[in-house]
């Protein structure tokens, strides 16, 4: 074999190699996730007994009920035997709805009187393709529901309706603790957020 | 035999590059802002991300949310450029930052949590706030001790993150004439 041709198949598996990984990364992290969140637990797995929050159990028993698929999934606060996201943070209760729109529009909804609250949806590709905050909440309310492109029919009245780019993904719901004195009311409001498939 | 022999070993090399590159890359912390020894990519969660924001996001902070809602510095060097080590002592000292909440979080080299029992995993504005001086500016300390207000690991790299949440305007717009807190390395064992 001559050098060049060796050096040509070398640098085309290299290119073709890292392109390809560099595309599929992302799904197939993203997919992982939506394979883990359920399973284990949210984005929290305390196996700490002592520490845990008081609602662990039942919230455990719900994402069970729930089966984890476009359902709110109330996480209790993460510490550091959660394994499931990386760089997440202790000042924010999540509650993260897996979920998967071939079914139909999925409503998600929270209360956000009471401190900083956001709804974040994420594509199957990592993208944050929309979020909004209590900043712009009507009534002390957040209220979308997410649809596919193309999705035509009704949506709840009030809510507005969200394009997913992708049928599968992620949607978090984000809870500030900005008060350790105020963290049950916290975690009231949290588990208050809701992800509700849209029946026609 | 030989030229099948050959074209293996091309190949070989050829994955151990082209995915050694890659994952060297993504697992790096770049971005189109540096502000001391902290670094933000505003399109972070962006659907104008390029590839490679995107699979580094992946990697180290999936779910993060775009710069309007939230904007993140990530440190993995002191004020003076020196990789941060588990094995020396650190202040970190500052004050208020021109978003609604702000947060400072400690990540140990697999990008989770340091485990502790006293969960020291992160300082804030509501936490840092008491303990500010007259002018508004705050000190924390950083070791492997019980006694540090965020627990490093017992030894090796680790990383922090600046959260600004419902940032004002001038994060995104200005990001380098903000003043993050400053990273100053002590004592080391």
């Amino acid at each position: 074999m001559k050098p060049f041709n060796f050096i040509l198949i070398l640098a085309l598996t290299a290119i073709a190699s890292h392109l390809t990984a560099l595309y599929i990364i992302p799904s197939a992290i993203m997919a992982i996730a939506m394979e883990h969140i359920p399973v284990k637990g949210v984005l929290s797995a305390s196996q700490d007994g002592a520490s845990a929050n008081a609602n662990t159990q039942e919230i455990r028993t719900a994402i069970i009920d729930r089966q984890g698929i476009n359902a709110a999934m109330p996480s209790p606060r993460v510490d550091h035997h959660m394994r499931s996201v990386v760089r997440s943070t202790p000042d924010i209760l999540y509650t993260a709805c897996i979920y998967d729109l071939s079914v139909g529009p999925l409503q998600l909804t929270t209360p956000t009187k009471g401190g900083y609250t956001s709804v974040s949806a994420f594509s199957s590709n990592t993208d944050n393709f929309f979020v909004q905050d209590d900043r712009t909440a009507v009534e002390h309310q957040l209220d979308v529901t997410l649809v596919t492109d193309g999705w035509r029919g009704n949506i709840p009245t009030g809510s507005k309706a969200v394009i997913s780019p992708s049928n599968k993904g992620i949607v978090l719901f984000r809870v500030l603790i900005d008060s350790e004195a105020e963290l049950a009311l916290h975690v009231e409001r949290q588990r208050q957020a809701r992800c509700t498939p849209v029946t026609i | 035999m030989k030229k099948v022999f050959l074209i293996i070993v091309a190949i070989i090399l050829g994955l151990v590059i082209g995915l050694g590159s890659l994952r060297t890359i993504i697992t790096s912390v770049s971005g189109q802002v540096n502000n001391g020894p902290w670094t933000t990519d505003l399109t972070t969660g962006g659907i104008d991300a390029s590839a490679y924001t995107r699979a580094s996001l992946a990697v180290q902070g999936l779910l993060a949310m775009t710069q309007d809602q939230a904007v993140y510095f990530i440190a993995e060097n002191d004020s003076a450029g020196q990789t941060l080590d588990a094995s020396c002592e650190y202040t970190l000292t500052g004050g208020d930052l021109p978003t609604r909440w702000w947060s400072i979080t400690m990540y140990a080299a697999d990008y989770f949590f340091v485990p502790n029992d006293q969960k020291r995993y992160a300082v804030s504005k509501s936490s840092l706030s008491r303990i500010a001086d007259t002018n508004g500016q705050w000190l924390a300390k950083i070791s492997n001790q019980d006694s540090a207000d965020l627990i490093a690991p017992q030894s090796g790299p680790f990383s922090m993150i600046v959260r600004l949440y419902n940032p004002e305007p001038v994060v995104s717009e200005n990001p380098t004439s903000l003043t993050l807190p400053t990273i100053s390395r002590g004592a080391c064992t």
